[in-house]
C-alpha cells in the first residue's frame, strides 16, 4: 500500500522549477532515504508532502487525501527540519507537553527519555540551544510524536558524530517498536545508508532513481587500469564518472549491469566496488550522458 | 562484529556471513532458533528489510529454514554446507586473485606453493 | 498505528489554549502601553481655573481616553504582529490547518480585546489612586456611573478594540500574501489619509452609521457584524497561504 503518490508534481517558484514534473510512490511503513544535491528540489518535495506549500500542478496524495490544508494529512504527517521556530514564550518542556496535547499517539515516556539522554534542560529555551542541540531536540519531537507519516529534512544538521549515530539508533529502535513511515532527505547518503530500505535520488526537480538501498549499492563498478584500455573499453558502456589518477592510469565508474567482471580482469584492470553514497554523488553530479562529453 | 558501508560487500551479504560464522563457532547448532530480522536490526542498526535479504539467502542455501510464524531455524546440514560454500567459492575466489596476482608479478607454480606452506606454518604455529 | 482523528473543534480548543501561552508576549507590550498611557494621563488631560478674592480653584480632569487611545493602537499592531510569519508558523510546528489556526487566532483576539478593554477600564481607579496619593479631591463622587453604565461604556472600549484588532489582522493577512505588500499597504494607507477628503458624505454617514448610533445593542450589532466581516475576508485570503517558508 502507498502513503504518499506523486503524479507529474511541478512546482515553480517565481521562474526557477523546484520540481518538474515529478512521479513517486512510497510503500507504507518503509525508511525512504530522499537524495539529493543542495537545490535539487527535496525541501519542495517534503513541504509539498506536508500541506505546507501547494504544487503549481500536479496530483498530490498523502494518506489517499490531498495533503495542503488538510487536518488528517497535519495530525499524521511530522515534518522536522532544521528552521523550526517555537514559540519563545515557551520553555522546551513546554513545548513537549505542547506536542503531547496536539498529537494523539505522542510518547511521552520516549520524549522524556531521550530529552534527558541529550542533557537537555526542562528551562531552556529552544532559540538559546546550538545549531547541533537545536536539531537534537526537533529529532526527539518528530519521534516522540510517533506520526503515520515523518518527514525529515536534513535532521543531523550541526550535530557531532556521537550524536549522529545515537540518532540513527534511536529512529531505528522506535521504528522497530512502532513501525511507520519516514521519509529522511540528506545529501550525506553515507550517515543514514544502513537505516534505509529505499532510496530515491532526485535531481533538477525530477526523480533520477527510487530502488531498494541494495540495487543502488550494487548499481556501478569501479575500474582502474591503462588509460588507454579503459578509455577504450568503457565506450560502449554507461559511464558515471572518469577520472585520471597518476601517470597514464584511468579510473571509470560503469553501471554495473552486463559488465563481464571476469574479462576485465583478465586484461588487467583492477575491478572494486562502488558505494551507494558515491553512485548517488555520481549520478547527481553528471550533466550529459555521453562519455565523450565526459573526456573533452 | 562491526559492519562495512563503503561497498566492498553489500550489507545483507555481511549480516548473512556473520550468521554462517556464528553457525560455524557453535553458536547455533542445528534445529535452533536464529535472530529474527528485527533483532538483527536492531544489533546491527539496520533496516530490517535488509537484515531480512541476508535471511532469506541463508534460506534459499538450505542453511536455515522456516517454521511458520516461529521464525527461521538452522538445518542439521547447515554447518556442512557453511563449509562446502566457503571452500568452493570463497577459498576458490580467493585463490583465483592469488594465481592472478602471482601472474602478474611472474611468480611460478612452485614459487606460489612455497609461500603458501609458510602461510600455513605460521598460522599452525600461532595456533599452538 | 491508528491514524490521529481530531475535529476541528477540539483542534481549535487546543490552538487557542496554546496561543495564550505562545503569544503571551504581546499582553506585556500592552501593560507597557497602557502605564505610559496613565503616566501622560497623571496630568489631567484638561484644566480650569477659576480664582474670586481669595479663593482659587484648579479644576483638572482625568479620564482614561489615552489609555483607551493607546490600547486601541496597541490591538491594530497586535493584530497584525499575529498574522506575521513567525507568529503563524507556531501553529504549523503542531496539528494545524488554516481554517483551524485563523479560527484560534480569531478566538484570541476577542479574548484580548476583552482583557485590553476592561484593565483600559480599570485603569481609571488608577488614575484615582494617583490623585489620592497626592492628596487631591475627587468630585467624581458627586456623579457616580451606575453599574449597567459602567457595562455599557466597558462593552463599547471593548468593541471599539476589537473593530481596530479585526482591521489590523485584516491587513496583516492581506500583507501575508506578497513581499511587496508590506511598503505598498502602509504607503497607500498614508497616502489615502493625505489625499483623502475626510469631509466627504460618504465617509460622513459612514462615521454616523458607526459612531452616532444612540441605540447601543444597534451599535453592538454593527461593529460586531462589520468585525465578522473582517475576520471572514482575512481567513479567505490567508486560505492559500504557504506556510513554513
Amino acid at each position: 500500500m502507498n502513503v504518499v503518490e506523486c503524479e507529474k508534481v511541478t512546482k515553480k517558484q517565481g521562474s526557477v522549477v523546484a520540481l518538474n514534473e515529478l512521479n513517486i510512490q512510497i510503500k507504507k511503513n518503509t525508511i525512504t532515504g530522499l537524495i539529493g544535491r543542495n537545490g535539487a528540489g527535496k525541501t519542495t518535495l517534503l513541504k509539498i508532502l506536508a500541506g505546507l506549500w501547494r504544487p503549481t500542478s500536479g496530483h498530490v496524495e498523502v494518506l489517499s487525501v490531498n495533503p495542503f490544508n488538510s487536518l488528517t494529512v497535519s495530525a499524521n504527517v511530522a515534518y522536522i527540519d532544521d528552521s523550526m521556530d517555537f514559540p519563545n514564550t515557551l520553555t522546551l518542556s513546554e513545548i513537549l507537553q505542547a506536542g503531547k496535547r496536539f498529537y494523539g499517539n505522542w510518547d511521552s515516556q520516549l520524549a522524556e527519555r531521550l530529552f534527558e539522554y541529550f542533557s537537555f534542560h526542562p528551562n531552556q529555551l529552544h532559540t538559546h540551544l546550538s545549531k547541533g542541540k537545536a536539531s537534537t531536540f526537533n529529532m526527539i519531537f518528530g519521534l516522540a510524536a510517533r506520526c503515520e507519516i515523518t518527514l525529515f529534512d536534513e535532521p543531523t544538521n550541526g550535530m557531532d558524530a556521537s550524536v549522529r549515530k545515537d540518532f540513527n539508533r534511536a529512529l531505528l529502535k522506535d521504528y522497530l517498536a512502532y513501525p511507520r513511515t519516514m521519509i529522511i532527505s540528506s545529501h550525506h547518503l553515507e550517515e543514514l545508508e544502513e537505516l534505509l530500505e529505499d532510496i530515491l535520488v532526485i535531481k533538477n526537480g525530477k526523480e533520477l532513481l527510487h530502488e531498494p538501498i541494495d540495487v543502488i549499492r550494487n548499481y556501478a563498478i569501479g575500474l582502474t587500469g591503462r588509460s588507454e584500455l579503459v578509455r577504450q573499453w568503457v565506450t560502449d558502456k554507461q559511464v558515471l564518472y572518469t577520472e585520471e589518477v597518476g601517470a597514464n592510469t584511468c579510473y571509470a565508474v560503469v553501471k554495473s549491469e552486463g559488465i563481464p567482471l571476469e574479462k576485465a580482469k583478465q586484461l588487467g584492470m583492477k575491478v572494486t566496488p562502488v558505494s551507494a553514497s558515491d553512485v548517488c554523488v555520481y549520478l547527481t553530479n553528471r550533466t550529459t550522458g555521453g562519455i565523450d562529453d565526459v573526456f573533452k | 562484529m562491526h559492519l562495512l558501508s563503503d561497498g566492498t560487500k553489500p550489507i545483507y551479504v555481511q549480516i548473512a556471513e556473520w550468521i554462517e560464522t556464528e553457525i560455524l563457532n557453535g553458536n547455533f547448532q542445528a534445529d535452533d532458533k536464529v535472530y529474527s530480522q528485527y533483532k538483527l536490526a536492531e544489533i546491527f542498526t539496520i533496516n530490517p528489510a535488509t537484515a531480512a535479504k541476508g535471511l532469506t539467502i541463508l534460506s534459499d542455501e538450505k542453511i536455515l529454514y522456516s517454521k511458520r510464524g516461529l521464525g527461521k531455524f538452522v538445518t542439521p546440514e547447515a554447518r556442512q554446507l557453511i563449509l562446502d560454500k566457503r571452500k568452493n567459492h570463497t577459498l576458490k575466489g580467493l585463490l583465483d586473485e592469488v594465481a592472478l596476482e602471482a601472474t602478474r608479478l611472474s611468480v611460478g607454480e612452485s614459487e606460489l606453493q612455497e609461500m603458501l606452506r609458510e602461510s600455513m606454518e605460521k598460522i599452525e604455529g600461532e595456533e599452538q | 498505528m491508528s491514524l490521529n482523528n481530531m475535529s476541528l473543534g477540539t483542534l481549535v480548543g487546543k490552538q487557542y489554549l496554546f496561543k495564550w501561552k505562545a503569544f503571551a508576549g504581546v499582553f506585556n507590550s500592552m501593560i507597557a502601553l497602557q502605564l505610559l498611557a496613565i503616566v501622560f494621563s497623571a496630568g489631567g488631560v484638561g484644566q480650569t481655573g477659576t480664582s474670586t478674592g481669595s479663593v482659587s480653584i484648579d479644576l483638572y480632569y482625568y479620564s482614561v481616553d489615552n489609555v483607551v487611545g493607546f490600547t486601541m493602537v496597541w490591538a491594530f499592531f497586535k493584530s497584525i504582529l499575529i498574522t506575521t510569519k513567525s507568529y503563524r508558523n507556531d501553529d504549523y510546528l503542531f496539528v494545524t490547518n488554516r481554517l483551524s489556526s485563523n479560527l484560534a487566532n480569531i478566538l484570541f483576539v476577542f479574548s484580548a480585546s476583552v482583557v485590553a478593554g476592561l484593565t483600559a477600564i480599570l485603569s481609571g481607579y488608577v488614575i484615582q489612586m494617583i490623585q489620592y496619593v497626592q492628596g487631591n479631591t475627587f468630585l467624581t463622587e458627586a456623579n457616580p456611573l451606575s453599574l449597567g453604565e459602567w457595562f455599557t461604556g466597558a462593552f463599547a472600549t471593548i468593541l471599539y478594540i476589537l473593530f481596530i484588532g479585526a482591521l489590523g489582522y485584516l491587513i496583516g493577512s492581506v500583507v501575508q500574501l506578497h513581499r511587496t505588500l508590506v511598503i505598498i499597504i502602509p504607503v497607500a494607507l498614508l497616502g489615502f489619509l493625505f489625499v483623502y477628503d475626510f469631509n466627504e458624505p460618504g465617509m460622513i454617514s459612514m462615521f454616523k452609521f458607526y459612531f452616532k448610533e444612540n441605540i447601543f445593542w444597534l451599535f453592538a450589532m454593527k461593529i460586531l457584524g462589520t468585525v465578522l466581516l473582517l475576520f471572514a475576508a482575512s481567513m479567505l485570503v490567508s486560505n492559500r497561504l504557504e506556510v513554513r517558508k
